[in-house]
């Protein structure tokens, strides 16, 4: 196939492959926090707050890849998909590593990882959240909008989870049992580990809008 | 009331070559409708069939329907009220070389109106409507020549809708201006179309994004998509539309 705008087609290329990039990272920064709460490796906390200014970084490239893509090339068609698509999902992405990056910080100013239920709790919504990211990632690449759907059926199991938490840190709170001095933060973490999984929705969104053009139901054009 | 125009199963040959092929497609009133698709792919000779431009052509042959409202412009119909019907503006602005009062009355003259008051009106109407009134009211007897660029592909908008056409086809109409004199002319065909069919053939995709309310995408000969603007634009169904608008095309 003859193509016309080769450099144009090299930069869609690369923006591809950028996404799936940050996807991963942004998965491996959630793990290592399920690796600080439920392990107390202090490292693998270490590694996601030294890693949060190239992650930025990143993240501003690509971002600027996205801007310089739609202000100097005008994209249509599947490239006017992709670029959109990039440019929000990205901005989903940064907002959950931002939040993985505190979890990471307050995981290593206080203990996370009593009582073990609670813990447990957590390291099962960092599991699910770092499944739906990765799912939602995998759809942006692959165009299969099953799989970014299933991201949706994931979030019930992810706001169940917090409801656990939730409760169990109230009973805590009532007791006046240790680790109640911590529940504040409990709680902030529970709470990121579900923003990160509407954020993955949201990924999710724009996955099946870079695949059909339909977002959230709404053809462009209607 | 502008009248719609359809082709049905439209065929064109000039000599051997099969330059059209089989197309079906709907140009509704009150909208722009663009022709887009690369050099050579037949977009221009539609437009052209559409009144009738193509018959002085030798070897050239037309089958099939070309409908202005329910009427096949094809059989049995006047060429010079075809014309009258549905005006042409080209891609090069060609002002006669009379004055800009002559070019505005030359076709109302044409077809009848020769009271000195009715064609004043005209001409401010219509220089009026085109956005020009305003910049050649004092010098409405200098040479059509004078003018610039934007002001003389306006100005023959004007001539083309003195005679109150129901459509008007417009063959890259902007691709001899400047960005302004451009935005004039794209802003006069949306403007147009609200009493009017329009309708465009351009190579700028941008153009077609901004003004037209649905997109025929042509290669070869064959109509390969028509469809509302955002959509073809967004969703094209067909690889060749993509990958025409996407610039991976072989």
């Amino acid at each position: 196939m003859v193509t016309t705008r080769s450099a144009y087609i090299k930069q869609i290329d690369q923006l591809d492959g950028h996404v799936s990039v940050i996807g991963q990272a942004v998965v491996e920064d959630i793990r290592n926090t399920a690796l600080a709460i439920g392990q107390g490796n202090k490292a693998a906390a270490q590694e996601v707050a030294d890693g949060h200014d190239a992650f930025e970084r990143l993240h501003r490239n690509v971002e600027d890849t996205c801007m310089s893509l739609m202000l100097l090339q005008q994209p249509m068609a599947s490239d006017l998909r992709l670029v959109t698509a990039s440019f929000r999902a990205i901005s989903d992405l940064a907002r959950i590593d931002e939040m993985a990056y505190e979890t990471a910080l307050l995981s290593m100013e206080v203990d996370l990882g009593s009582p073990k239920e609670v813990a447990d709790l957590l390291v099962a919504m960092a599991d699910n959240a770092a499944k739906m990211v990765m799912q939602a990632v995998e759809s942006f690449g692959s165009g299969d909008v099953s799989v970014a759907e299933n991201v949706f059926v994931e979030d019930d199991t992810m706001d169940k989870l917090y409801e656990q938490v939730r409760t169990r840190v109230v009973a805590l709170l009532k007791a006046g049992e240790e680790p109640a001095s911590v529940a504040p933060e409990i709680l902030s973490v529970a709470k990121y580990y579900e923003r990160m999984g509407d954020h993955a929705q949201s990924v999710s969104d724009w996955s099946i809008f870079r695949a059909t053009g339909s977002y959230r139901g709404r053809t462009m054009g209607e | 009331m502008a009248e719609s125009m359809s082709v049905q199963n439209l065929n064109l040959y000039y000599g051997d070559h099969h330059a059209l092929k089989d197309i079906t497609l709907d140009m509704s009133a009150g909208e722009v409708t663009a022709f887009i698709g690369p050099s050579g792919c037949g977009k221009s000779t539609l437009l052209r069939c559409l009144n009738r431009m193509n018959d002085r052509i030798d070897g050239c042959r037309v089958e099939g329907k070309v409908l202005l409202g329910k009427t096949d412009v094809y059989e049995k119909y006047d060429v010079y009220e075809l014309r009258r019907r549905v005006g042409m503006v080209f891609q090069k602005p060609n002002p006669f070389p009379l004055s800009i009062y002559d070019n505005v009355t030359y076709g109302p003259r044409h077809y009848g109106h020769h009271s000195k008051a009715e064609l004043d009106r005209i001409v401010e109407t219509t220089l009026t409507g085109v956005g020009l009134w305003d910049e050649v009211k004092d010098k409405l007897d200098h040479s059509g020549l004078s003018l610039s660029g934007g002001q003389a592909q306006r100005l023959c908008i004007a001539r083309a809708l003195a005679v109150n056409p129901e459509v008007l086809l417009m063959d890259e109409p902007t691709s001899a201006l400047d960005p302004i004199s451009t935005g004039l002319v794209e802003e006069l065909a949306v403007k147009v179309a609200k009493d009017h069919t329009v309708i465009i053939v351009t190579h700028n995709m941008e153009q077609a994004t901004r003004i037209s309310s649905k997109c025929a995408f042509f290669y070869l000969g064959e109509l390969v998509e028509a469809a509302p603007t955002p959509e073809l634009f967004v969703t094209p169904k067909d690889k060749r539309t993509e990958d025409y608008l996407t610039g991976r095309f072989g």
